[in-house]
């Protein structure tokens, strides 16, 4: 065994976005399907990926299927376009499909998440593409695939408010904060892969194609444009989206989602936009939060 | 009385054939044959084993028959027990028959009071004013009051008697089917009994019964109707 | 309920028969069940009861042979011939089956309140506060203490998790309860208190139940009618008091003449 030799590496070249082109087609008539059928899982032959399962092999396989040439592509991990998972997505498209890049909201027409939706309300323009660990709602309470799939086929849904029951009863409230079921289209009950609950509400009537891709478990589902989603509640126990206290530490900005960043090991923290892309603009734009730097750099910027 | 009769039993014959025992047949009655009146009380007579029990059986539905009819008239027209399917006779047995047997089949956790009121619940009366009905009957039998919360499982073999003689008086039925009535039970307590099938006889219940006790026997019935006749015919 | 509809049978199986390859499940077996009536089906394992049990409840589909129910509307309608849908709506609501494994007729996970709740909601139930209201009535009624409402039935005693499946069951009051020996590897006081439930339910409720048990003291206490089987076929039928004491064929009688006296 000897090592490879840098500079002499053969020059590798990977079909558009990397997966062959049957394949994106395969991916394609299931994504097709998916919309025609708002909410339903479709089974699809997900491929191995040169990346494990949770890193978004599902999501990517379906970015692959509908990323064009022209396309502008955003990546988001946890709302942040700068942490490793997000960052390694990018630079995947960019090497395969020599596509853009960006980590503007607005800017870009095909978004790949995991775990947020951003802030920024999205157009009809634009793909959002999430991750998805498990795509079956139902799993928690019933472990037989044949059965979940009677349950969706009978629209059989008593078993989802068991669950939101049992978090009730056991936490006086619905403690389930992301991953939290929705209906679709009035008919579908559907996961919507792990974004806190804060964000169920941007999936309504949402003008963007939403689709969801879950590669270990080989399935896609849609939500296509201006689609009615509702989140499962009870009628003493109404859905409510998380509330935070104060706006964001740097821009100032409420009614978003925030993270809690941990400044010492003395208690101190601070609330930040989990969007990195809408924080930083809005700072850019000149809004202030009670932690941001002095407003000295912002006149020297304009000067 | 010249009323019609309510219990018309006419050619039966049952012979038990016992599997076990290689097929050994074993013929019980045959050609049995009498009515009986409302407000009548017959004692069926004849030594032990001349087939009594298994006569007040049949008519019950309890035993089936090989041939015959046990006619019974019941919601106003006559039901053939022998040939009845299975919901009319228990509905038969609801509306019409009575069966005080010789032993209490126990109802596992059920307390007395409750298993003598369980008839007049059926019947649809009221729990409260079954169980009070219940209660007075109980206590006219002399069983004392601190056992009615009890199941009478535990019991002795003449209190449980007493709480099947009070079940199976405590409704009305116009036909009463009753096996040894007073077997366990002392003279006192004999004599409540005898004064009970006095007052459903005036109420116009037609009793069937074996009454072992002669002087019971003497007090209660109208006639005897001799089994041996059937016995020696099987 | 009027005689009538009482008279009406609410459940007709007609020449069911299920074989599993060469060995007999169930042959030729015809049965009513009428409102409020309690039917015993008695037998050794293998007897093919539970296979009658499954073919009745259509868990599984008969080689020959169909089975109607009368549906709330009057109609009788061929099981065979209702979707999945309805099918499935009908034995959430109309009917229950409490199984001798109590893992397999409850959410081993779930609280009891959410066991007993998800009838309720399955039905459409979205009122938290009337679920659990109705649960903890339910609860009380199979004897649980209500403030184990929120313990999983993994905490509960075999005869706890049989009442509990009881209460899921009876939620909906359905008109026809299957059980596969209910009372089934239960001690025998707990057995007595649960058969003394089953019964006042019954009663109660006007419930009927067909009740598979190798357990004629527990034929006798339940049901009103018994049908006696071996080797996949009904041998006797008849008053569950008859078939007991003055049973006919060699097969019940030697089933009877079996029986440990207490």
């Amino acid at each position: 065994m000897s090592a490879p030799q840098v500079g002499s590496m053969p020059d590798i070249s990977y079909n558009f976005a990397y997966l062959d082109e049957q394949t994106k087609r395969m991916i394609r008539r299931a994504i097709l399907k998916a919309i025609a059928i708002p909410g339903y899982q479709v089974p699809f032959a997900a491929r191995e990926m040169p990346m494990p399962y949770g890193w978004g092999t599902g999501g990517v396989q379906v970015t692959a299927a509908v990323l064009g040439p022209d396309d502008v592509l955003k990546v988001i991990d946890q709302g942040a376009d700068d942490t490793t998972n997000a960052v390694a997505i990018r630079g995947f498209f960019e090497k395969t499909a020599k596509v853009a890049t960006t980590t503007s909201t607005t800017e870009a027409s095909i978004i790949q998440t995991r775990h947020r939706i951003p802030e920024t309300r999205l157009r009809d323009d634009q793909i959002l593409v999430y991750q998805v660990p498990i795509p079956e709602p139902l799993r928690f309470l019933e472990p037989r695939e044949t059965e979940t799939r009677q349950l969706h086929a009978l629209s059989e849904y008593g078993l989802m408010h068991v669950k939101l029951y049992e978090d009730i009863a056991r936490h006086g409230h619905i403690a389930t904060t992301y991953a939290y079921p929705v209906e679709v289209a009035g008919r579908y009950v559907m996961d919507p892969s792990p974004i806190p609950k804060f964000d169920n509400p941007k999936m309504d009537d949402c003008p963007a194609l939403q689709l969801f891709g879950a590669g270990r478990e080989k399935r896609i589902y849609a939500i296509p444009p201006h689609t009615t989603v509702r989140s499962l509640d009870f009628e003493d126990h109404p859905f409510r989206v998380q509330r935070f206290a104060r706006p964001c530490a740097l821009c100032g900005a409420t009614g978003v989602y925030l993270d809690e960043v941990l400044l010492d090991d003395r208690g101190g923290r601070m609330f930040v936009c989990s969007d990195t892309d809408y924080c930083t603009t809005r700072q850019e734009e000149g809004h202030r939060g009670e932690m941001s730097p002095p407003a000295r750099d912002a006149q020297e910027d304009a000067a | 009385m010249t009323s019609e009769p309510i219990l018309s039993v006419d050619g039966v014959a049952k012979t038990f054939l016992l599997h076990l025992r290689g097929g050994a047949r074993l013929p019980v009655v045959s050609g049995a044959a009498f009515e009986l009146r409302p407000g009548e009380c017959v004692a069926l007579g004849g030594p032990s084993g001349a087939g009594k029990s298994s006569l007040l059986k049949m008519v019950y539905g309890n035993y089936r028959i090989d041939s015959g009819t046990i006619r019974v008239r019941g919601d106003g027209d006559f039901v053939d027990v022998a040939s009845a399917d299975p919901r009319r006779l228990l509905r038969l047995r609801a509306s019409t028959m009575g069966y005080v047997s010789q032993f209490l089949r126990v109802i596992p956790r059920v307390s007395t009071l409750e298993v003598v009121a369980e008839p007049l619940v059926g019947d649809g009366v009221a729990r409260e004013q079954a169980l009070e009905r219940a209660g007075a009957l109980l206590a006219w039998l002399n069983l004392p009051e601190r056992l009615w919360p009890l199941p009478p499982a535990t019991f002795s073999g003449g209190e449980q008697q007493r709480v099947n003689i009070a079940r199976g008086l405590i409704a009305h039925r116009p036909l009463l089917l009753m096996d040894e009535p007073t077997a366990s039970l002392d003279a006192a307590n004999s004599r409540v009994v005898v004064e009970l099938i006095g007052e459903k006889k005036r109420a116009g219940v037609a009793i069937l019964g074996i009454f072992h006790d002669a002087q019971v026997r003497e007090t209660v019935c109208d006639r005897v109707i001799d089994v041996t006749e059937f016995a020696k015919a099987a | 309920m009027s005689a009538r509809v009482a008279d009406l049978p609410l459940l007709v199986a007609e020449g069911l028969s299920k074989d599993y390859g060469a060995r007999i499940g169930c042959r030729d077996v015809s049965l009513k069940i009428f409102p409020g009536e309690v039917l015993a089906v008695v037998g050794e394992s293998g007897s093919g009861k539970s296979t009658l049990l499954g073919l009745l409840s259509t868990e599984l589909a008969p080689d020959a042979g169909r089975v109607r129910y009368r549906l709330r509307d009057g109609r009788l309608a061929d099981l065979a011939g209702l979707g999945a849908a309805e099918k499935r709506l009908l034995m959430r609501t109309d009917w229950g089956f409490v199984r001798q494994n109590a893992a397999d007729g409850l959410r081993m996970t779930v609280s009891a309140g959410g066991n007993v709740g998800e009838r309720l909601m399955a039905v459409g139930w979205r009122n938290y506060a009337r679920i659990r209201a109705e649960a903890t009535d339910w609860l009380g009624r199979v004897e649980i203490a209500a403030d184990r409402i929120d313990d999983d039935p993994r905490a509960f005693s075999g005869g706890m998790r049989q009442r509990l499946q009881i209460a899921r069951n009876l939620v909906t009051r359905p008109r026809l309860v299957f059980m596969d020996e209910p009372t089934g590897g239960l001690d025998v006081s707990v057995q007595a208190r649960l058969l003394d439930l089953i019964r006042s339910l019954v009663a109660e409720l006007g419930l009927a139940v067909v009740i598979v048990t190798h357990d004629l003291a527990v034929a006798r206490l339940l049901s009103h009618r018994m049908v006696v089987m071996r080797h996949g076929r009904v041998i006797e039928t008849g008053l569950t008091d008859q078939v007991l004491d003055d049973p006919r064929e060699p097969y019940t009688q030697l089933l009877v003449s079996s029986v440990l006296a207490a």
